[in-house]
């Protein structure tokens, strides 16, 4: 039952209502049976996963507040996060490993072909396998104190607005909310319905349709010429952006409906400068979380080294959370090259800053644009890699990139033009909030009349060209 | 050590690590405060500061640390212990 | 007492919102009516392209031999070169990724209008890929309304449909362009019956399938499968189920032995191209692994009408 089924429209007013009128002290178990409700109508043996690391983790954060002793905290610590992460290891390498070890052997002649089990990744797990374990060291460095109610842990764990693709969010965050379950005001619920349109509107209208194009494009690289393959990974970013990007604005619409504050994902990440701070910008719950529980933590260890420590911290934090989107070398190679755009930045850092400042340079609209334009190529550059295709696709995809170009692939001309107007508007929108706060206000117009004609042309908008079904698609083979 | 010799001490750091002068030192002062203070030039300072001073941090020190006077009470506590 | 204030604030906060919620409600449907008309009205108003022949094979065609299918139809076999050779009027209906319960419906709405002589299925399977029979069945929304024998069909796409089908644009969904386009578009495109030719030659080798392993039918589907060759045969047209030719070497596929069976059953003959040595060996006449090009098109269409003519014979005599 994931956000865009019709079935999730039906399910979450329900839920809503019988939260509402839920007593105050009951409202954290009405959330909880939801979003197991939720989880369970996925696959209900995952389900055994978030009660598995809900316990373990109950217990062991229960465990490290209730002794003294630092070396038994630290255990309990280092146990529990080994437990949550078996799972995690389990279902997204399983099959990696599988299939290496049956090349092997398909290589000796030794290979018995019995029928193969492939394993489903329990959806969301990479998600709740974080939280649980920020947690848990947020209980280590008392941060936060350990939750009595078991019941509060599980539904941190479990809760359906975050459990398939987050924001990753923290304990000190939602417990206490979880905990007091207050209703919402009007804000709450007003801009939490405005997030969950304009939600859909990026996963429905842009998302889905961008994915069609690009998907025809990338499926059948060897088909393409160098330009139009230019053209699919520069747009596969938006795609990205629009998709989780749409899908967080959905969690965090949901929830703020439910009365519950969730922290921002993504902020308009094509705007950055530099990409310092497009990863300021871009999933962001995922890098401040990678930040607090990897990266400073490694700084930290390798301080003696100066700046070459820092290096070293960020290598290791961006191999590592390119692990975490999979277990494969062009993974691995993506979190490499964010690691060296970082580290490059860092290493020069001082002297572009003071090269801006001696030409005044920051404030001048060419040389921001071209700092706007430069980081979005790098970061489409190494989205290519993060695609989860193989290492040997995405370097013959780059290989003809620079050696061979042609006439822009179109395929169907409506897929192209509905992409176009969906493109323009995200980016219309994203252009007046950030440079224009204030200004060409739609759905925040002061005349009610303008604001409600707005959520209106939206939802006509997604009606006309949302992807609303599989069917749209099939107009895309080559 | 006296407090203004520490702000003065840590006003020699971060001119070193972060190459520019444009900051005002005072207790409420926070990361978001100076340009160029962020999570790459964060540890630097740190490690400037344990050289400087000749003491050590506890990470845990570190995270409960929000702003320069935090900082500034930490390291007072650290040399006069 | 403070408790109930909050309450009493919450239910106004609600009745604010709802009444907010109530008021884009009645501007949505405003504008999806205005807009869902207009649309409906140009789609019909069509005069060629997909929608035009959808609606032509659902509620104009007379033809005397009619074929239906999916894209490997549309390209495969030439009305005109039929209707040349055996002097019957031909319709091509095949439909780019339409497979059987699309297929059903086009079957049940023309058999309720008039029987053709000849009815030929080229099969395709279509039954690994259940998803997209349900999701193609997106091409009948617009004859929801009107034709009832389409509706339960279209019904099978979701549990939902019937709401979402309450919406004017809905079941134009994605279409806006393709509309518009037919509207502003003076000149005329003849196509031959349906029938579009592919253009191109596949230059790469054949990709080999050893085994297609066994996977789980789909009730629904397979009951279509069924209903489609009673409710043809039953008419009273000759029904000849065909696989055409492919590009792509298999030993065994499970549909297809499925489908040969059910053909059995019923006493339809089954002709299967898809180890024919003619076309396996010459990538020359192919556009893709699936598709044959014009020169392909047109040599196999020649074949089919010499099997056409004899089995018609035999009807004859």
């Amino acid at each position: 039952m994931v956000f865009t089924s019709f079935n999730f429209l039906i399910f979450f007013p329900l839920v809503a209502i019988v939260y509402y009128l839920t007593p105050k002290k009951y409202r954290w178990l009405s959330l909880l049976i939801a979003s197991y409700f939720f989880y369970i109508n996925i696959k209900p043996v995952f389900a055994l996963l978030t009660t598995g690391i809900s316990l373990s983790t109950y217990i062991f954060t229960r465990l490290i507040d209730n002794t003294e002793n630092e070396t038994k905290k630290r255990n309990y610590m280092v146990v529990n996060i080994i437990l949550i992460l078996l799972p995690l290891f389990f279902f997204k390498y399983f099959n990696g490993i599988n299939s290496g070890i049956f090349t092997l052997l398909e290589s000796f002649n030794l290979r018995w072909p019995l029928p193969e089990i492939k394993l489903i990744l329990p959806i969301g797990i990479s998600y709740y396998t974080f939280m649980a374990i920020g947690y848990t060291i947020d209980v280590y460095n008392e941060e936060i104190e350990a939750e009595k109610n078991f019941g509060i842990v599980a539904l941190f764990i479990s809760f359906f607005p975050l459990i398939l693709s987050g924001p990753i969010e923290r304990a000190n965050n939602m417990l206490a909310q979880f905990r007091e379950s207050k209703l919402p005001n009007y804000k709450m619920v007003s801009s939490g319905l405005k997030l969950m349109l304009w939600g859909y509107f990026m996963k429905l209208v842009v998302a889905d349709r961008v994915g069609i194009y690009v998907d025809a494009i990338f499926e059948n690289y060897e088909f393409h010429n160098g330009t139009s393959l230019m053209i699919a990974t520069l747009l596969y970013t938006f795609q990205v952006y629009a998709d989780l990007g749409g899908y967080s604005l959905i969690a965090i619409g949901v929830s703020k409906i439910l009365g519950l504050n969730v922290r921002e994902n993504f902020r308009r990440p094509f705007f950055a400068t530099s990409m310092s701070e497009f990863w300021r910008r871009w999933h962001m719950s995922l890098i401040t979380w990678l930040t607090d529980y990897l990266y400073t933590p490694i700084t930290f260890a390798v301080r003696k080294y100066k700046i070459w420590g820092i290096v070293i911290a960020l290598m290791i934090t961006f191999i590592i959370s390119g692990i975490w989107h999979g277990a494969t070398l062009s993974f691995v190679f993506w979190g490499v090259l964010q690691g060296v755009y970082l580290s490059v930045e860092a290493l020069t850092k001082n002297n572009k800053l003071a090269f801006e400042k001696k030409y005044n340079l920051s404030r001048k609209y060419w040389y921001v644009f071209i700092n706007i334009i430069l980081t979005f190529i790098l970061f489409s550059a190494s989205e290519l890699f993060g695609r989860g295709t193989d290492m040997s696709v995405a370097l013959t995809i780059f290989y003809k990139i620079f050696t061979t170009s042609g006439d822009i692939f179109i395929g169907t001309s409506s897929t192209v033009i509905y992409m176009f107007v969906g493109l323009l508007l995200l980016f219309l929108k994203d252009f007046t909030d950030e440079y224009y706060p204030d200004k060409f206000l739609l759905f925040e117009n002061k005349y009610k009349f303008i604001r409600i004609l707005s959520y209106s042309t939206i939802i006509v908008i997604i009606f006309l060209i949302g992807v609303l079904d599989g069917g749209q698609f099939i107009y895309f083979q080559f | 050590m006296e407090k203004e010799k520490i702000i003065e001490n840590l006003k020699t750091i971060f001119v070193k690590v972060l190459e520019h002068e444009e900051f005002e030192l005072n207790d409420d002062l926070s990361a978001g405060d100076v340009s160029g203070w962020d999570s790459l030039s964060h540890m630097l300072i740190i490690g400037e500061v344990e050289d400087v001073f000749s003491i050590k941090f506890k990470f845990r020190e570190l995270n409960k640390m929000k702003n320069l006077g935090d900082m500034i009470t930490l390291i007072g506590k650290k040399i006069n212990s | 007492m403070v408790g109930n204030l909050y309450i009493f604030n919450f239910n106004s906060m609600l009745k604010k919102i709802i009444i907010n919620i109530v008021l884009v409600g009645i501007t949505v449907f405003v504008l999806d009516l205005l807009i869902g008309k207009n649309l409906d009205y140009n789609y019909f108003k069509a005069v060629e392209g997909e929608n035009f022949q959808i609606t032509y094979a659902i509620e104009k065609t007379k033809a005397d031999v009619l074929i239906i299918g999916s894209s490997r139809a549309n390209h495969h076999y030439i009305p005109k070169m039929i209707q040349d050779s055996l002097n019957l009027s031909c319709y091509n209906a095949g439909m780019d990724g339409c497979v059987l319960l699309y297929q059903n419906a086009i079957l049940k709405s023309v058999l309720k209008r008039y029987t053709p002589k000849v009815i030929i299925l080229d099969y395709i399977g279509g039954l690994e890929d259940e998803e997209l029979s349900y999701d193609m069945l997106s091409h009948l929304t617009p004859y929801y309304d009107t034709h009832e024998e389409i509706r339960e069909i279209v019904e099978l796409k979701s549990p939902f449909e019937k709401i979402k089908l309450l919406s004017n644009i809905y079941p134009h969904n994605s279409e806006v362009y393709s509309i518009l386009r037919n509207t502003f578009q003076s000149s005329k495109r003849i196509t031959d019956n349906g029938y579009k030719p592919e253009e191109g030659v596949w230059e790469k080798e054949m990709d080999t399938i050893k085994t297609i392993l066994p996977y789980e039918f789909d009730k629904t589907i397979l009951a279509a499968n069924k209903e489609f060759l009673y409710l043809a045969k039953k008419s009273g047209a000759k029904v000849i189920v065909i696989y055409s030719p492919i590009y792509l070497s298999f030993k065994q596929k499970q549909e297809l032995d499925f489908m040969k069976q059910l053909c059995k059953e019923q006493e339809i003959p089954f002709w299967d191209f898809s180890k024919d040595s003619m076309f396996l060996n010459n990538k020359k006449y192919f556009k893709d692994v699936k598709h044959l090009n014009h020169t392909g098109a047109s040599l196999y269409t020649n074949i089919i009408i010499k099997k056409l003519k004899k089995e018609l014979q035999l009807i004859n005599q």
